[in-house]
């Protein structure tokens, strides 16, 4: 399914530009919602992709396309509809499609060695596969690739780019920095694009369900429940960014926590994950599952752990861009906030499956490994790529796995 | 007179001199070794910066600007390794916001060094001040010596852009028949602009020269890409060569967008720090075929 035959691309791009068409969709999700009245997570999932595919492709507003750490309450409250190529682009690996848009990209200069999502959104973009932008917004927040990645986005597609400067240290002085520059861009919106922001309800949905995602995690710290197969919280990412300031995610957490309140089945150890992992198969989470691997913390899906104030909405995203840079993207942040959460979960220890084209991951290796060696507990470093298949060699993976395991049940026994 | 190591030119030498210490910039070549705990995909400047730290223990410390992935984290890094390192944030933004920025960060980064020197503060600014008077003359020394190189009607002027490494490739340039106009901050001025005036505060003057110098790729917007072009077209350069490291991001996505954005020839040329000239020389001499014959 990889590769496309371009006959069948044009096709496809003729199709996605058919807005009357996607809303042809609309009968669908009414006849899904009668037959799914109270859906399971699966069933729920698929129908906020056909809604989230109407609202892109249907063009049912002005679509805001964003990097994964600008928050989406900004485009929620602005009535925007948010769309963040970094986690579309995962869902098209899932769907074994990422190696045409990867290769699009190469072609047009942009090297293998850039990160592959990055990578992918420039080769969907210059497909014209991905729905047309009506603004852009980033962060240099944690990765300073995506300043280049939305440049390059600018220059496809001649929409307008707001970018953040995110200070590298998180201080009073640069909360006040942040909130000046979104500011200026809500301003900008206001006058401009005569965009009227309205913070109450994207705040309360987002307040409500950072509330439930915190008993999730309290929840996943009980040893009696799991999440399998391991990893599978990293594929509901758009409800941590995405959906994040409406009802959808809401909705999610709630499913979520109903899917934790019964003891289920569990795997003998607990880990923590850092980063992403490859989207492109399932071969991974299937192969951590046998062998008995499971996970119980995913960094990437930790809620912001403050109340937005709707009272002070700029000044609160403001911080929640700082908070994620501050732990994601920082040694003297991160490291602490995982060995917090190894206790916290009670997990033995880490794997980071660390992405090809990731600068900042791949500096903090050396650091990371040095600190939690030092604390004790154990470190895989996965080397790939999660949406690139051609950097993927699924028996190192496996020897890799079986060694960690070993090292496991060796440090159990002894 | 104390040390202090450096390897990016957004960390400004008249800052560092003028907090009282002798500033040696970093210029590494494709002998330099690398630090070996990184892994492979990670910048080789960094990596071979970090070595070179490590030995010139030296030295009082080292200045690190927080500009890019590589950088916060080679920051990182030597602090971890007990190196005295000093950081620099630099904005990801050009215009006013961004002078008035940096502008604070390099107050905090003079107050820092000082605490270090033991020099005023009131003696700082009137040294960065006679050390800005200096460079502003050197810019007009570097206008007319660039004036004089334009009339070499022999010679393919073309762009040459890259990274750390790339000055090691100037010779053969000049050797295969190119005039060479280097990618150099400096270069806003041949654009004809007005240079800046120094006003009442130094480390404000500072910032804004820093940041109204040629754009670097890390900043890839539409201003640089302009301003290159601007600058082809003014000097009538016939093509672009690129030297480029493995893992450096901002080179990565400025590739592409100056292959889409100036209409000349472009030649990448690619490497992990390990020369390849026999395959270099091969290329350029194709390349320059190319502009020559079409």
């Amino acid at each position: 399914m990889d590769e496309i035959p371009p006959v069948l691309l044009r096709i496809l791009r003729f199709l996605l530009e058919r807005r009357m068409l996607f809303q042809l969709l609309e009968p669908y999700e009414w006849w899904l919602r009668r037959k799914y009245p109270n859906p399971p997570l699966p069933q729920f999932s698929y129908q906020v992709t056909i809604h989230t595919i109407r609202n892109l492709y249907g063009r049912r507003g002005k679509i805001a396309w964003a990097s994964l750490f600008f928050p989406s309450e900004f485009f929620h409250a602005a009535r925007l509809i948010p769309f963040y190529p970094e986690i579309a682009i995962g869902l098209v690996a899932a769907l074994r499609f990422v190696q045409t848009p990867l290769a699009a990209a190469e072609k047009a200069w942009f090297s293998q060695d850039l990160c592959s999502y990055h990578r992918g959104g420039i080769g969907m973009s210059l497909l014209r596969l991905f729905p047309r932008p009506d603004f852009l917004f980033a962060t240099s927040s944690i990765c300073h690739g995506t300043v280049g990645f939305f440049e390059v986005l600018r220059e496809i597609w001649n929409v307008p780019l707001f970018l953040v400067d995110v200070p590298k240290q998180w201080t009073r002085d640069a909360e006040g920095y942040v909130a000046e520059q979104l500011t200026a861009i809500a301003r900008h919106l206001e006058r401009e694009w005569r965009v009227h922001f309205v913070w109450d309800k994207p705040f309360f949905f987002s307040n409500r369900t950072r509330e439930i995602l915190l008993e999730v995690e309290a929840l996943r710290q009980r040893k009696d429940r799991m999440l399998l197969p391991p990893t599978k919280n990293l594929d509901y990412l758009p409800y941590y960014y995405e959906f994040l300031g409406e009802e959808t995610s809401l909705r999610f957490a709630e499913r979520l926590k109903e899917e934790l309140s019964k003891p289920s089945k569990t795997l003998p150890h607990r880990l923590i994950w850092l980063h992403l992992k490859p989207f492109y198969s399932g071969e991974l989470p299937a192969l951590l599952e046998k062998l008995g691997l499971g996970v119980v913390y995913e960094e990437f899906t930790t809620p912001f752990p403050e109340e937005l104030s709707p009272s002070s909405p700029l000044k609160s995203l403001a911080r929640k861009i700082l908070w994620a840079s501050e732990i994601l993207a920082t040694s003297r942040g991160r490291i602490p906030g995982i060995l917090e959460a190894l206790k916290r979960y009670d997990a033995e220890g880490v794997i980071q499956f660390t992405q090809w084209g990731c600068r900042q991951s791949q500096g903090m290796v050396m650091l990371l490994r040095e600190k939690l060696l030092e604390a004790g507990y154990p470190v895989l470093f996965l080397d790939g790529d999660h949406l690139d298949r051609r950097h993927s060699a699924p028996e190192q993976l496996r020897t890799r796995l079986e060694a960690f395991l070993e090292m496991l049940e060796g440090r159990g026994s002894s | 007179m104390c040390t202090l190591g450096y390897f990016c030119r957004y960390v400004p030498q008249e800052l560092l001199e003028a907090c009282g210490f002798k500033a040696v910039f970093f210029k590494p070549d494709f002998s330099s070794p690398q630090c070996s705990s990184l892994p492979v995909p990670f910048c080789a400047l960094c990596k071979t910066f970090i070595s070179w730290a490590l030995n010139h223990r030296e030295f009082s410390g080292f200045v690190v600007p927080l500009a890019c992935d590589a950088s916060r984290r080679t920051y990182e890094i030597l602090r971890a390794l007990s190196v005295p390192a000093f950081s620099l944030d630099v904005p990801a933004l050009a215009g006013e916001t961004a002078v008035e920025r940096l502008t604070e960060n390099l107050d905090d980064l003079a107050r820092e060094l000082l605490a270090q020197s033991g020099r005023s503060f009131l003696e700082f600014t009137a040294s960065l001040k006679q050390a800005l008077e200096e460079t502003l003359r050197q810019q007009e020394a570097f206008f007319r010596e660039w004036g004089k190189r334009r009339r070499a009607p022999d010679r393919i002027p073309l762009l040459f852009s890259g990274s750390h490494f790339a000055h090691v490739l100037l010779p053969l340039l000049e050797e295969k028949g190119f005039l060479v106009f280097p990618d150099l901050p400096e270069n806003r001025i041949l654009l004809g602009e007005e240079p800046l005036s120094l006003t009442a505060s130094p480390l404000e003057d500072l910032a804004r020269f820093t940041l109204h110098r040629l754009p670097c790729p890390r900043l890839s917007g539409p201003a640089r890409r302009t301003a290159l072009k601007r600058l082809c077209g003014t000097l009538g350069l016939r093509g672009v060569v690129i030297v480029f490291s493995k893992f450096c991001d901002f080179q990565l996505y400025e590739i592409g967008l100056l292959g889409r954005s100036l209409g000349l020839p472009v030649l990448c040329l690619e490497h992990d720090t390990t020369p390849s000239f026999p395959q270099w020389e091969t290329r350029l001499d194709a390349f320059r075929e190319m502009i020559l014959h079409g």
